[in-house]
């Protein structure tokens, strides 16, 4: 790990030579960059910390904000903007915003999507490849790059058995999100690796198509009748808007809930979790984005995650659950 | 002429017999003496090693106490309840196993009751704990009262229970039930290491007294042995009437007021002669008569004695076999210093050979080594004989200095080799050099002795170097022993070229035996072809197979220390010291060769069956040990039976063909040792591979006894034939 935090502190380093010494000496730190920041539902953590970034480290930059409203229509709108106005880097928050913005990067559209005409840097994106944003984590091969804040899904299992082994899931999800969709499936061969149920529950969709957060309790306590002995969290943008409900519901039900972002378990209810700090992966993705503005190509800039991820324990909930963790995880374990 | 024809060989070696004999009880006062004051000094050093135990266990033991209750304290704060704490055991399994010393983890609740516990004294433990032996948890916690957010230093309380500290910890958060962490370290856990000190100790007085030993032989000879020897010589001309020499004034102090004593008697003796002519010649001039009797006189006189007036000519000290003795110990105690870790060495090297099996990539510094001494061996007897010992022996010094330099900073595997390959042409070099001194200071009738001498000197020298090489490189690391190994090497050429006769003992090499004729030769006595094949090669693919290469990949993947497996290759040259004297007895009085020469290889297959039933640190002392003393038994068998061998009037140049080829046909032997052992490695894996290495000499053994049979004639080596040699 501290190894990882070295190579890390040194590639900024590098990055910060790179950008000072090498490229534009001069007008590195004179010119003002201008970032056009599109995000999904608002402004938190991730945003602060991509712009704390740029502050701490007196590098000048003019962020226009611009919110999606949890509407694709709003992000190709943005886009166009971009377009027109020609900021010199393009920030997109959340995974809709990305693949929207970007496009699949084998059916670029150029009158909708950037197309690469402007870099882009993207965060709090859940499987950029298995969502089509990047064809490879190493390689992003075009004008955009971006973090990552969710550990692979192998990672996250094999934590929450240091929590308690189990032999059971279950997963509820809007089923016509993307990123949930891919979680499922990750799940799923996971389940298929290593031996445990999948219960599977997506919440139903009213006839506009919309998953109906009335079901969401419903579907908790089915779950936790199938004889789940976890219930997983996926990334998704329906969820989180109702994490209390959602949470509340796995408490009711006596089911200790796992989640791999932090908003569930320091705003609900949530058990544990594996999380990247948001306000970590801002920072980290405005390294990204100051590599690119200090002219690195962003199509062989890798997509990463932060080297350190954060153990969660929601001890309200451990206690109301009468679900303690082991003492061996307390000895790194945050808690809440 | 008095003396003439008495027994000028008794009389020349009488001085250095009664020498010789002071010179023991000098040497057993000496090495008394050292024994004594090291046993006391390693006897106060493990006291004050257990003194500094206690405060260290009872430190070790805090720290561990305090994280572990700094996390149990936590959950207490967090509200889980003590009776709810999850996976309490594993966790304090987790500690436990950091420090091996902990022989129990327990955590007690308010009232005394045990709650949770790890550990093999745990049932000690809770004997003791029903016996109300452990503080009363009430005690332990009056400690945590007063200030419970103070620093955690100072809060535990330790006691000694019957062989196990005890450390009680109090663990108080308000609100919660107060519980006590109790921690049993056990000074067993140290035993191990109190054991390697110890036998480190035994090893340094053992390699001390052995090196006093030579050392001592040494200046003894240099100071005393010699001028007495010197002396000896001198008196017995004068007894024979010959007062031409004086001698060199050598040796220590009192050897030299002796001499000088000497050579003023000798002196005096020449000028009272001259004076006696000088008055002779006058009286002649008085007459005729007086002239012829005085002239009868002086014939008389000068027919029992000669005189030099004037023309005195200097005795010199005969270069004594004692002299290569001690820089040939230290030489080969250098070169045997990184023996132990050599495999271990290598194996931490970069090798370019990426084809190779890492297991044969190791094992190339030894062959090379082998194959550079065989090549080596010839080229240096031939410039022997023309420049002689002691320049041969300094020149060998270069590239045995530059050899273990390189070794010592090898950056790869190929570096390595290439520096190994330099130290053998070095060890070649002085190794012939000094044999061929030997053979030259011995008499005609004591070659044997003088030979025997340079086998002590080279057994012991490899004994020390093993042993004290191990402790040398664990204490101060590889690197440095190599830098070590080349100082003790120039310190031995520095005692040889103070000590070997500087004149040179050049003396034509002899014709070399022609390889031809000796595979011819070795071709046409199938009893000879079957001891090479299935004794004198076999053993020697286990020697440098099972010892050299084997013995301390395995031991130290075994987890076993430095000095213990210097320790444990040693044991190879002790075991062989002991044997040797049997083996040359059997061979030499019960006309026994097939017997000793079949246990060399029985004993070792012996030795390496035993080890799957051993631990490997036992499993391998002991098939090394057994290796020992098989070589012990059976190489002066081996050597002996090929004189016996060639009977007939062509027999002693033939059984010097023979034996020369059965020097290049080990040689092959030690060159595959490594690589066979390095095959089996990477097929068998470290058990299977000593147990292959010892079983093949045990097989080439039982076809040994076999062909002994059925050969047609008088079996093996024939029984008879006294003797010859």
């Amino acid at each position: 790990m501290s190894r990882h935090l070295l190579g890390r502190r040194g590639l900024l380093a590098g990055g910060l030579g790179i950008g000072l010494a090498a490229r534009r000496p001069v007008s590195a730190q004179q010119r003002l960059w201008r970032i056009m920041m599109i995000t999904w539902r608002g402004w938190e953590d991730a945003c602060q910390g991509f712009a704390d970034y740029f502050s701490e480290r007196n590098v000048p930059v003019e962020l226009i904000l611009r919110d999606a409203g949890q509407s694709a229509a709003t992000v190709t709108r943005h886009v166009a903007e971009a377009k027109a106005t020609r900021p010199d880097l393009v920030y997109l928050w959340g995974t809709t915003t990305a693949m929207v913005a970007l496009g699949p990067y084998d059916a670029v559209d150029p009158a909708i999507h950037l197309a690469d005409e402007i870099p882009a840097v993207f965060n709090i994106v859940t499987e950029p490849v298995w969502n089509k944003i990047v064809p490879s984590l190493e390689r992003p091969s075009r004008r955009a790059t971006g973090t990552l804040y969710i550990t692979a899904m192998e990672q996250q299992l094999a934590t929450l058995a240091t929590y308690r082994p189990f032999r059971s899931m279950g997963i509820t999800y809007s089923p016509i999100e993307g990123n949930s969709r891919a979680v499922v499936e990750l799940l799923g061969q996971e389940a298929k690796r290593t031996g445990f149920e999948l219960i599977d529950r997506p919440v139903p969709l009213d006839d506009a198509g919309k998953p109906i957060a009335a079901a969401l309790p419903g579907k908790v306590a089915e779950i936790a009748r199938a004889g789940a002995e976890w219930l997983y969290i996926a990334p998704d943008s329906f969820l989180n808007g109702n994490k209390l409900p959602l949470t509340q519901a796995a408490l009711d039900a006596g089911l200790p809930s796992f989640t791999s972002t932090e908003p569930y378990i320091l705003q609900a209810h949530a058990l544990f979790g594996l999380v990247s700090r948001y306000y970590a992966v801002g920072q980290f993705t405005a390294f990204k984005a100051e590599q690119i503005l200090n002219g690195v190509e962003p199509a062989t800039i890798p997509v990463e995650p932060l080297a350190r991820f954060s153990l969660i324990v929601n001890v309200q909930t451990a206690k109301r659950l009468e679900f303690y963790p082991p003492l061996s995880l307390l000895r790194f374990a945050e808690t809440v | 002429m008095i003396a003439q024809g008495s027994k000028p060989s008794a009389a020349d070696r009488a001085p250095a017999v009664a020498g010789g004999g002071e010179s023991a009880a000098l040497i057993l006062l000496v090495v008394a003496v050292l024994v004594l004051t090291t046993l006391y000094v390693a006897n106060r050093a493990l006291d004050a090693f257990n003194r500094e135990l206690l405060p260290l266990m009872d430190r070790e033991a805090e720290a561990v106490s305090s994280s572990i209750a700094a996390t149990i304290e936590r959950a207490l704060a967090l509200g889980i309840p003590a009776d709810r704490l999850v996976e309490v055991d594993p966790f304090l399994d987790e500690f436990r196993r950091q420090l091996p010393s902990l022989g129990y983890v327990a955590l007690l609740d308010g009232k005394g009751s045990l709650m949770h516990g790890v550990g093999p004294e745990l049932p000690a433990f809770e004997a003791m704990l029903a016996a109300g032996r452990v503080l009363r948890p009430d005690l332990a916690l009056v400690r945590a009262q007063p200030d419970p957010d103070s620093d955690l230093a100072g809060r535990s309380i330790s006691t000694s229970l019957e062989g196990i500290r005890d450390t009680a910890w109090p663990i108080v958060v308000p609100g919660q039930e107060a519980l006590v962490l109790h921690i049993g370290s056990s000074s067993r856990a140290y035993d191990a290491q109190i054991a390697d000190v110890q036998w480190d100790i035994w090893i340094v007085l053992l390699v001390s007294v052995l090196a006093t030993y030579e050392v001592l032989i040494f200046l003894l000879a240099r100071s005393a042995e010699a001028p007495m020897t010197l002396l000896g010589r001198a008196v017995d001309r004068v007894a024979r009437g010959d007062w031409t020499r004086t001698v060199a004034v050598i040796g220590s102090d009192e050897s030299r007021q002796v001499l000088r004593t000497f050579n003023l008697a000798v002196r005096t003796v020449n000028e009272a002669f001259a004076r006696l002519t000088w008055k002779a010649e006058e009286i002649a001039r008085e007459g005729r008569e007086a002239a012829e009797r005085i002239g009868r006189e002086i014939s008389a006189l000068t027919e029992r004695h000669r005189f030099a007036p004037g023309r005195l000519v200097r005795m010199t000290a005969l270069p004594g076999a004692a002299m290569a003795r001690t820089p040939l110990f230290i030489f080969v105690l250098a070169e045997q210093l990184p023996t132990s870790f050599m495999p271990l060495y290598a194996g931490s090297l970069h090798s370019p050979f990426s084809w190779l099996d890492p297991a044969v990539a190791i094992g190339l510094p030894l062959s090379a080594f082998v194959v550079a001494v065989a090549v080596a061996t010839p080229f240096g007897g031939w410039w022997v004989g023309r420049i002689g010992s002691r320049n041969v022996f300094l020149l060998g010094a270069v590239p045995a200095v530059l050899g273990h330099v390189l070794a010592g900073l090898a950056a790869d595997l190929t570096m390595l080799i290439g520096a190994r390959v330099i130290a053998a042409i070095g060890y070649a070099l002085v190794t012939i050099a000094c044999q061929h001194h030997f053979v030259q200071v011995g008499n005609a009738g004591r070659q044997a002795g003088t030979l025997a001498v340079f086998v002590l000197a080279v057994v012991t020298g490899t004994i020390c170097g093993m042993a004290i090489g191990a402790v040398v490189a664990d204490r101060l690391g590889f690197t440095n022993t190599f830098m070590a190994a080349a100082g003790l090497v120039a310190v031995a050429a520095l005692l040889a070229a103070w000590a070997l006769p500087a004149d040179g003992d050049a003396a034509p090499a002899r014709p070399a035996a022609a390889g031809g004729s000796a595979w011819l030769l070795a071709l046409r006595a199938p009893r000879f072809l079957a001891i090479v094949i299935l004794a004198a090669i076999p053993a020697k693919i286990a020697l440098n197979g099972m010892v050299y290469y084997l013995a301390p990949l395995y031991l130290a993947q075994a987890e076993v220390t430095l000095p213990a497996i210097g320790r444990t290759i040693m044991m190879y040259s002790i075991g062989m010291l002991v044997a040797i004297r049997a083996g040359a007895w059997l061979a030499d009085r019960r006309r026994l060769y097939l017997v000793p020469m079949a246990l060399m290889g029985l004993l070792p297959a012996a030795g390496v069956l035993l080890l799957p039933w051993q631990d490997p640190a036992t499993g391998i002392l002991i098939a090394v040990t057994a290796l020992g003393i098989g070589h012990g038994l059976g190489s002066a068998p081996m050597l002996a039976a090929v004189p016996a061998l060639c009977p007939g009037p062509d027999g002693r140049r033939q059984a010097a063909l023979l034996l020369g080829f059965l020097r290049s046909a080990e040689r092959i032997g030690s060159m595959l040792g490594p690589m066979i052992g390095a095959t089996l490695l990477a097929t068998t894996g470290p058990t299977g591979a000593a147990l292959w290495l010892g079983l093949i000499p045990g097989a080439a053994a039982i076809l040994l006894v076999l062909a002994g049979w059925l050969l047609p004639g008088r079996g093996l080596v024939p029984a008879v034939d006294g003797g010859r040699r």
